[in-house]
């Protein structure tokens, strides 16, 4: 054992003690150690790491999963077989060993062959292009025969080359030859070996995936601190978004999607059930959203373009994720330290609210096709009129008319005391109104409130009636009510309207289609019974703008509906008088309105000066421009007021700290909470205040008393009103024709048009009062394909002109609308349906292909459901279909074959049945060539093969499905009348069993 | 404690809290008890306790935690500490000088050491002990590096590099040609000038106080009320708007205060003489204008004249030393002076020619 030294005195010339010292080093050398350990941790051991090489573990056990089931699937049977027959194969190969060894060498001989031909070939090659050069070269400025040795020398490797080429290809044929010949000898066992490979290619797959996700020395050495930045596999998964930007800095800048990361499986199938937890799961729908051969693949529309969120974050707490509830907040946030980021503005849509994301680049469409709710939620807005107050710079809330009716005839229809009462509480009068309430609301509930808001809807009843016309109707002829009645569900009312004390508008969400209109519910206690004649008869007269049609009642219907909708009152609103109108708070307002733009002394004395009716109108003028009751209706003297509302066009946008919460503290601090509390009850962020504010400076949005799912659908539009700025060529539809499609999907909104037809897969909504769907209105698919744009013409403008389904008794009403619009309709329908130009030729037919139609025609029976004369009442209409007669003129000649080959492609769910039955995708067969040969097509059969030369040739024909089909629609023309005189080829025979053809064409 | 809370937070309102600081200040140079080791480890654990206890406070929490703001709470005892160090030496060899003994540096600088191993050894421990330190402190305190700016919306408050918050606070008071140009300018060459001006060979090499009361007490009162306080002050307690906030009071945006500051014309003509303003902007603002040629032009010459202490240092220092020094010493003054004047007065501006943006 060592002797332990004595411990060092402190030294006289030490200023320290050096043991202490050297301590004190070794420590914070440690330390320093230790802690740059620390650093280097800290700075590899990231949360999404951590995250990928969970989620590598738990897809290794899937895939284990997967082998399993799949080897289960596999046939044993049939593997043993194919065993069974690669060692037979194999055997017989090793019987031929012998030969096999000496072609095997032969083609290893020729394999050398070719590497040194190809060699010397591409060595030559380089050389004549040396040579090329020199020669070109030489031409400037050399002499006359060093320019001739220089052709020489490139001639001569020209020929080289040519030389050498032939030996190559000599060797390659040889050596082709030859494995030709070795594959040959080997068929048999390539064979059964392919086949079980391909038994096996779901397991080779998989195994091949379980491989690359081993956990193996690879991937710690590829992974590990230090070495990870050569080809690591747990990696940042980004995609770059060129045109999606994200708003910086007065500059826009390309997005950078980094949420793969974690979010490892979010395009791939097969993580989506719920044994799946995020981040781990695959996106919904990935045949719409995320997936490869989505329309919004992941690698061109990232994820933060729809949902939001900081696109570059790669840790959960700065990705701008969003708690649906309370208790997911608690959960986050000790789970993945999550806490609020008040400097990102675009945090991510909660989940319910994911269809915002769609606006940014399908607001110009007017439509987001195959949204939930979002375009229930647009078409909620713009029948609430939010658009009258707020300016919402989007196509779908351009250019459209104002959400409520003129008032500036009101006092031809209904009188002062019901409209009094009306915008005291639109809803108790028809529950269903879109009109929402503006008084009584939580915040106008101080001592004297209740007076000033009478003063005030007395004030603006007494102005409407100060400043509107007064036509007179003569009282209508009477009418019987039930009749009246069977009218009003029949012809179509109900398609926009419903007559119901009792409906609430969330029944009808989301098909609102029937509350386009108002519930006639108490109509007879609102309006005059002349008007109503007047109005029911022709709405334009009234109106001009309004969007209900003509539906060409005759004057008895029109008297029967009268009675009928008069019929449908409540006493309460008869008996009603104006209340008195308190005197001090209809002062006091007028007084504070004076103020506004005198000075008190002459504020006094025009208080004086003025009359009581006086005061009443002016005050009514002085609330409807502080309501804002112009946004939504037409009222004169307000012609050119601005809206009185925020601006709504970047409302998703807006930053968190310019809402005011007020003293709501039980509302979370989150745009969409605001937001729906707000839309929900508009009051509410007073609370508290209106103990400081003055009557005027309280909040007046008014309450449309909006239901759950109505606040949801409308907020999945404000959230998606955001600045967010992707290039045109990025947005939906900018091709061609995006511009009709959106023109037409407002008119088609404006108009209600799905409140009868099935249009993009919605509408139908009056088939809650016609329950037969063969009664049903027409499904409008496929509707650019089919007619022609000249007929469609003609029909909107009048359509009455012709009657296709003359069963129907609902009406295809008259809407009196211009060219314009009824171009906007054609625009859209051929847009949709990438239809042809809109006016088709006149057409020929050949003779053989007409009487090949007119035997099929009947073989398939097509008269028994198109009839061609008038229908018999009472006859089955659900199995009736539009005359043929009106095909020529109406529909379009190329369109009519593919239609009758395949039904469904055209309006899925048709009752026109498929008669070409599809026995593979893509190829049908035609029944015809069987049918021909029945006893009772005898005669036809022989008549056409005489037209036809040969039964072989008409077999031909009769097997191919297009040319049946075209034939069939070449006779439904001549039918119709629609081939062009002398073009239809001579003699054709009239059928004798064609019931269609003794009608003859109108 | 709601109480205590409130009488901080009361207290703490810039014409308390800076009046307090003011005869704190003076108490501590003239009392000493805080430069003994007692003094300086009561005061630490008052400050600790202080610090400690209102951390208990939500508010006064999300202001300290806040990453920007820890280095300042360090920078308060830092400060604190060198004053003491400081302070506390001179205090000791202001005893012995007393005694008649000699200061303890000269008795100190008698030992020869190394520079190796003894500087450097020592030198490269704290080096490691730093970077130990600055490693630890960057792994647990992440650097707040928050999301894309949006310009258009700028944060609130907003605020300064910590080092310039007493600039800004400035601001409060004066207008930025004097707050952002005139005044740290003057502070730079003020600061230059030192050696110039201050000629006393007293205190070379050794610390003492008594032999450098002015001098130490005039750089100490603008180094710690008119620059850490500032500081500390622009740090803690201005809030949205540059709104004055208690430590203890939430940073409420919406905070309303009264915008009722008058300038000294308006003093003068409508209030003292009771006419309007007179439309010529020269005899406006006369008042002001007299007002500060008298604080800067014949205060400096009166004070020499006509004052004992005015007398002394003139002859001591010479003319130019002394109106160099007094005219960088009067405009350190304006600021405390103006600060006064708004809190007492709501005085806007002494000077104000808005005809060509002159403030003063």
């Amino acid at each position: 054992m060592a002797t332990r030294s004595t411990p060092p005195e402190k030294r006289p010339d030490r200023h320290y003690d050096f043991g202490g010292m050297n301590m004190l080093f070794a420590l914070s050398s440690l330390a320093l150690l230790a802690v740059t350990i620390w650093m280097v941790v800290a700075d590899y051991a990231l949360p999404w790491k951590r995250l990928q090489a969970e989620f590598r573990t738990l897809e290794r056990a899937k895939v284990q999963r997967d082998m399993e089931a799949e080897r289960r699937k596999i046939d044993e049977v049939q593997t043993a077989q194919l065993e069974k027959d690669i060692a037979a194969a194999e055997k017989d190969v090793a019987a031929q060993e012998e030969e096999l060894a000496k072609l095997r060498g032969e083609e290893r001989d020729w394999g050398h062959e070719v590497y040194a031909a190809d060699a010397s070939w591409r060595a030559t090659k380089s050389l004549l292009d040396t040579a090329r050069y020199q020669y070109d070269e030489a031409i400037q400025g050399k002499s006359e025969g060093e320019i001739a040795e220089n052709r020489r020398e490139v001639e001569r490797l020209q020929k080289k080359l040519r030389d050498e080429k032939m030996a190559l290809e000599e060797a390659t044929a040889q050596r082709a030859a030859k494995q030709q010949a070795l594959a040959q000898r080997r068929a048999a066992l390539t064979t059964a070996q392919e086949r079980l490979e391909a038994l096996r290619e779901g397991l080779a797959n998989l195994e091949t995936r379980l491989a690359a996700l081993s956990k193996d020395l690879d991937f710690f050495v590829l992974n590990a601190p230090l070495m990870d930045f050569v080809q690591p596999s747990l990696k940042i998964e980004q995609v770059i978004l060129p045109g999606l930007y994200h708003d910086i800095n007065f500059t826009d800048v390309d997005r950078v999607d980094r949420c793969m990361t974690c979010h490892v499986a979010a395009n791939r199938p097969g993580f989506e059930d719920d044994d799946w937890k995020q981040p781990f799961r695959s996106h919904p729908r990935l045949d719409l959203f995320v997936g490869d051969g989505s329309p919004h693949p992941y690698t061109r529309f990232g994820c933060t373009t729809c949902h939001g969120g900081l696109d570059r974050a790669t840790e959960f707490a700065r990705a701008g994720h969003t708690p649906e509830s309370a208790a997911e907040q608690k959960e986050w946030e000790e789970k993945w330290g999550w806490k609020k980021q008040p400097y990102l503005e675009t945090p991510i849509l909660p989940a319910s609210m994911s269809e915002a994301g769609c606006i940014s680049c399908h607001a110009g469409g007017v439509w987001t096709p195959r949204s939930e709710h979002q375009d229930v939620g647009r078409e909620l807005i713009v029948h609430m009129g939010c658009q009258g107050c707020h300016p919402i710079e989007l196509p779908p809330f351009q250019g459209l008319r104002k959400a409520g009716p003129s008032l500036e005839r009101i006092a031809g229809k209904t009188t002062p005391q019901w409209a009094y009462r009306w915008i005291e509480a639109p809803r108790e009068f028809h529950p269903t109104t879109w009109m929402p309430h503006f008084f009584y609301q939580e915040n106008m509930d101080r001592a004297g409130d209740r007076e000033r808001q009478r003063a005030e809807i007395a004030g603006i009843v007494a102005y409407l009636w100060s400043k509107s016309e007064r036509p007179q109707y003569p009282p209508p002829p009477p009418g019987d009510p039930a009749a009246g009645k069977r009218v009003f569900e029949t012809v179509g009312c109900a398609g926009c309207h419903v007559l119901d004390g009792k409906a609430k508008r969330d029944d009808f969400f989301p098909t609102i289609n029937r509350l386009h209109g108002p519930n006639l519910v108490r109509t007879g206690s609102k309006v005059d019974p002349g008007w109503l004649y007047a109005w029911v008869r022709d709405p334009k007269q009234f109106f001009p703008e309004t969007n209900m049609p003509d539906l060409r009642l005759t004057d008895r219907e029109a008297a029967d509906v009268t009675a009928y909708l008069l019929s449908s009152r409540d006493p309460k609103y008869e008996r009603l008088r104006l209340p008195g109108v308190p005197v001090a708070a209809r002062d006091q307002l007028v007084l504070s309105y004076l103020l506004n733009t005198n000075t008190i002394e002459r504020s006094q004395q025009r208080l004086r000066e003025m009359s009581g009716r006086e005061k009443l109108v002016f005050l009514g003028e002085q609330s409807i421009a502080k309501y804002g009751c112009y946004g939504c209706h037409d009222i004169d003297g307000f012609g050119d007021f601005k809206p009185i509302g925020t601006e709504l066009t970047e409302e998703g946008s807006k930053p968190l700290h310019q809402f005011d919460f007020g003293h709501a503290h039980d509302v979370a601090h989150t745009r969409q909470d605001w937001l729906k509390t707000k839309i929900m009850h508009p009051r509410v962020f007073d609370e508290g205040k209106e103990q400081v504010k003055d009557y005027n400076e309280l909040l007046k949005m008014p309450s449309y008393g909006m239901s759950q799912r109505e606040a949801d659908a409308v907020l999945a539009n404000l959230l998606g009103f955001n600045k967010e700025s992707v290039v045109a060529t990025r947005k939906a539809g900018n091709g061609d024709g995006a511009a009709s499609l959106a023109a037409g999907r407002k008119l088609i909104t404006r108009y209600n048009c799905q409140g009868c037809h099935l249009i993009e897969e919605h509408g139908h909504a009056i088939k809650s009062v016609i329950r037969d769907p063969a009664l049903l209105p027409p499904n409008l698919a496929a509707e650019g394909a089919r007619v022609q744009g000249d007929w469609l013409f003609a029909y909107l403008h009048d359509p009455s002109r012709v009657s296709m389904r003359p069963w129907l008794t609902v009406r295809m009403p008259t809407f009196k609308f211009s060219d314009e619009e009824v171009n906007t309709v054609i625009s859209y329908f051929a847009s949709r349906d990438t239809s042809h130009p809109l006016t088709t030729a006149p057409v020929a037919a050949q003779a053989r292909d007409l009487a090949v139609g007119e035997v099929v025609f009947n073989m398939f029976q097509c008269a028994k459901c198109h009839p061609s004369g008038p229908v018999a009442p009472g006859a089955a209409t659900a199995e009736l279909a539009p005359s043929l007669l009106l095909a020529a003129e109406r529909l379009r000649h190329v369109w009519v074959p593919s239609w009758i080959e395949d039904p469904q492609k055209w309006v899925p769910g048709t009752r026109m049945p498929s008669f070409f039955p599809e026995v593979e995708p893509g190829k049908r067969t035609s029944p015809a060539l069987l049918a021909i040969d029945q006893p009772r097509y005898a005669a036809d059969k022989a008549r056409l093969v005489a037209q036809f030369g040969s039964e072989a040739a008409l077999r031909a024909y009769l097997a191919d499905v297009p040319k049946v089909s075209a034939a069939m629609r070449d006779h439904i023309w001549r039918l119709a009348g629609g081939l062009r005189a002398g073009t239809a080829p001579a003699p054709v025979q009239e059928p004798a069993q064609a019931p269609v053809a003794a009608g003859g064409a109108p | 404690m709601d109480f205590v809370k409130d009488a901080i937070n009361f207290l703490s309102y810039p014409w308390w809290s800076f009046t307090l600081s003011i005869l704190l200040f003076f108490w501590m140079l003239k009392s000493r008890a805080l430069w003994t080791k007692r003094g300086g480890l009561v005061a630490l654990a008052v400050g600790v306790l202080f610090l400690l206890l209102s951390m208990l406070d939500p508010d006064f929490f999300a202001v300290v935690a806040k990453p920007d703001n820890v280095p300042i709470v360090m920078m308060v005892f830092l400060v604190g500490f060198f004053v003491w160090f400081a302070m506390n030496k001179a205090a000791r060899n202001d005893a012995l000088t007393a005694r008649g003994e000699p200061t303890f540096e000269s008795t100190e600088v008698e030992d020869r050491i190394f520079t190796w191993p003894d500087l450097v050894f020592s030198e490269f421990i704290c080096m490691v002990v730093l970077t130990v330190a600055l490693t630890v402190w960057s792994i647990v305190l992440k650097a707040p590096l928050e999301e894309p700016a949006n310009p258009s919306i700028a944060p609130n408050p907003s605020k300064a590099p910590w080092y310039f918050l007493g600039l800004q606070e400035m601001l409060v008071y004066y207008d930025p040609w004097m707050a952002g140009v005139v005044l740290p300018g003057l502070i730079i060459l003020g600061l230059m000038a030192i050696p110039y001006i201050d000629t006393n060979p007293k205190g070379n090499g050794y610390y003492t106080f008594r032999e450098r009361r002015f001098e130490i007490a005039i750089f100490l009162f603008g180094w710690l009320l008119l620059w850490t306080q500032m500081i500390v002050i622009g740090t803690f307690l201005r809030g949205p708007n540059w709104n004055f906030f208690g430590p203890y009071e939430f940073w409420d945006v919406n905070k309303v205060e009264p915008l009722v500051n008058v300038d000294l014309s308006e003093y003068f003509w409508v209030r003292l003489l009771g006419t309007g303003l007179p439309g010529n902007w020269f005899v406006r603002e006369l008042p002001g204008l007299l007002l500060v040629g008298f604080y800067l032009v014949a205060l400096p010459v009166l004070f020499a004249r006509k004052s004992r202490w005015g007398r002394l240092f003139y002859e001591r220092m010479g003319a130019a030393r002394y109106y160099v020094g007094i005219s960088l010493f009067l405009v350190m003054m304006m600021l405390p002076i103006k600060m006064y004047c708004r809190w007492l007065f709501n005085l806007k501006y002494f000077v104000h020619i808005q005809e060509f943006f002159f403030n003063i």
